[in-house]
């Protein structure tokens, strides 16, 4: 198991490396450096005087030596200082990530606890009625884009039934109260635990069928158990463990859907953050947003493996 | 005697003529089964309609999607524009259908892209294993450890956003789905008899993999590019709705619902925000559909 474990560290090493090189080369590809975004537009500044402010930054030299420049101070948790504000980039992100980090929290709760109850209904009742309404349902999760799913439910619950705020974290001008946010983080939460909702369902669904028509299933009946307790314990248990890889891999894409619907809820987490600084051409933060990402998405990969193998003792890493 | 001789003759007689008649093939198999499957035929045939409408666009509608018409602004759905004009007084039915035109091509193109990486890459990295496999497998790792819509999104704001730029951005990004399964199939499909056999009658490597293996992988790879056609519709639409992909006034069913952002035209008028999204819905949905019908029809484990 350890040996895996570092093995399976290991193998990351090259390919974190490899993405640090990709979101090197996009940011150099965009358009604007740090000297042009400090300039202000309303006092003529000199070519000599932008190019020697260059050269202090080191905007100058070779692509590779700047890469390396760049590498070191990732490293040392400095990731650059934002065009627009000056901030540092490692503070905007720690200011914004909580917020974040709640809206896919609820939003994977809800995808969880809906995704895996519906699915286990549709696989314990298969081929009724209701199984063919829950995977028509499952298929229109996955079909209607998340977006346009969030301005739907604007729409209805927050102008036309005004249960709920129609964007932001709180009621502006108010004390923060954790009764508040909630209101506020529920309809984003919806629009985004739809497809992983959906996804889940099928998931959990053919898994379970999977484990329906197994003999330690049929004993645990013949043997005169409660159909509560076959389900619970025999069959839940066992169907349940794939589930896991899929909620695992699941928060890259929670993390993906998370720039469109805190964009169109003004959530005012890290996507917000991201798609900010694209429409700023803000070139660190960009860069400082899709690193996170891509470390985020592979640490879930890692402890997915790991939860995997510790809920499934059947699985052994040689 | 004679009558034992005359049933051997009735219990031969059925056998050559099933000689004689070819038995059902795989394809024309899978037909009958895909055409059974309802779900499937719903969406072929609102995606005919899709289709259909928008290669006919001109024909069917009078209004052009770019020209602007001040004095009908915001007009709500008439007899003259059945679904109502937009802030710029574009008939919205004209547009939903030239829009339709662009986020269906840029669908296909997108998805041939992949498919042609993906089946190169999953049929290198599959037919010769070993180091090959593995550095080509660890490059498709890392396409797909970045969330695709976040790199997606950094690619369009570093090379401009245009059409072009959207097919080929969700062309490179998702091809690493199809490579895997191709290089899957390759790897077990390789060690077969039938493989090993023209091996062993010298045929070429190149002449194994396209001749006698890919064939084989064609059914899986049907299903995988309906579903990546669906997800590449998706991806378009998040791309322009953002302001990323399709740029104005070029109409695509993503960025006609960047309109919906003004809280007025979300709160007061949903025939402009609502046919687009209802469109890539149902255009999405059918596209799933099919990929399902295809999937039941063609997966050999389903036959019985």
């Amino acid at each position: 198991m350890l040996a895996y474990l570092i093995r399976r560290i290991l193998v990351n090493i090259p390919l974190l490396i490899g993405i640090t090189f990709i979101v090197f080369m996009l940011a150099s590809m965009m358009p604007g450096d740090a000297v042009l975004a400090m300039i202000s537009t309303d006092t003529p500044v000199s070519d000599e005087m932008i190019k020697m402010r260059r050269g202090e930054l080191g905007l100058d030299l070779p692509l590779p030596v700047q890469y390396l420049r760049w590498m070191s101070n990732v490293v040392r948790g400095n990731l650059g200082y934002s065009f627009v504000s000056a901030e540092s980039v490692s503070q905007m992100i720690a200011i914004r990530i909580p917020a974040t980090l709640e809206l896919m929290g609820v939003s994977l709760l809800i995808s969880i606890v809906l995704g895996v109850t519906l699915g286990a209904i549709s696989a314990l009742k298969q081929y009724s009625f209701t199984d063919y309404s829950f995977t028509i349902f499952g298929f229109v999760g996955i079909s209607i884009p998340d977006f346009f799913l969030g301005l739907i439910l604007v729409f209805i619950f927050a102008i036309k039934l005004g249960w709920f705020p129609t964007s932001g974290f709180q009621t502006a001008g108010q004390e923060f109260s954790v009764f508040d946010n909630l209101r506020h983080v529920f309809l984003p939460a919806l629009a985004l635990a739809l497809v992983r909702t959906a996804v889940f369902m099928r998931y959990t669904r053919s898994s379970i069928l999977e484990v329906l028509g197994n003999d330690y299933v049929r004993t645990a009946r013949a043997k005169g158990l409660k159909e509560t307790i076959v389900i619970v314990r025999h069959i839940m248990r066992n169907g349940l463990i794939p589930v896991i890889t899929i909620i695992g891999i699941s928060l890259g894409v929670l993390f993906a859907g998370s720039v469109i619907i805190e964009t169109i809820f003004q959530w005012p987490g890290i996507g917000m953050m991201f798609i900010n600084a694209v429409t700023g051409r803000d070139s660190p933060v960009i860069m400082g947003y899709v690193l996170l990402t891509a470390v985020i998405v592979l640490v879930a990969n890692l402890v997915t493996d790991i939860v995997y193998s510790v809920a499934d003792p059947r699985i052994r890493y040689e | 005697m004679a009558t034992s001789i005359a049933s051997t003759e009735t219990k031969t007689a059925p056998a050559t003529q099933l000689g004689t008649v070819r038995p059902e093939g795989l394809w024309s198999k899978a037909g009958r089964r895909f055409l059974r499957h309802k779900l499937a035929m719903f969406g072929l045939a609102v995606m005919a309609i899709l289709l259909l409408s928008a290669i006919a666009a001109p024909v069917l509608t009078p209004h052009s999607p770019i020209q602007q018409d001040l004095r009908n602004l915001r007009k709500p759905p008439s007899a003259q524009h059945l679904l109502g004009t937009d802030g710029l007084g574009r008939d919205i039915l004209t547009r939903v259908l030239y829009g339709g035109r662009i986020s269906l091509s840029v669908g296909l193109v997108s998805v041939t892209i992949a498919a042609v990486i993906g089946i190169i890459v999953g049929i290198i990295a599959g037919y010769y294993g070993g180091k090959t496999d593995m550095v080509l497998m660890r490059a498709t790792d890392m396409v797909m450890t970045f969330p695709s819509l976040v790199i997606m999104i950094t690619i369009a704001a570093a090379l401009g956003p245009s059409i072009f730029n959207a097919m080929l951005i969700i062309g490179f990004l998702t091809w690493p789905a199809i490579a895997r399964l191709v290089r899957g199939q390759f790897l077990t499909l390789r060690t077969q008899q039938f493989a090993l056999a023209a091996r062993s009658i010298g045929v070429s490597n190149w002449e194994i993999a396209f001749k006698h293996i890919f064939p084989n992988t064609i059914s899986f790879i049907t299903v995988a590019i309906t579903f990546g056609v669906a997800t590449a519709i998706l991806m378009e639409a998040s791309l322009s709705f953002l302001g990323l992909g399709v740029q104005a006034p070029t109409p695509s069913w993503g960025n006609m619902l960047r309109d919906a952002q003004g809280m007025n035209i979300l709160e007061d008028m949903p025939w402009i925000w609502l046919p687009p999204g209802i469109l890539i819905a149902l255009a999405v949905l059918s596209i799933n559909f099919i990929g399902d019908g295809l999937r039941d029809a063609l997966d050999p484990r389903s036959y019985l």
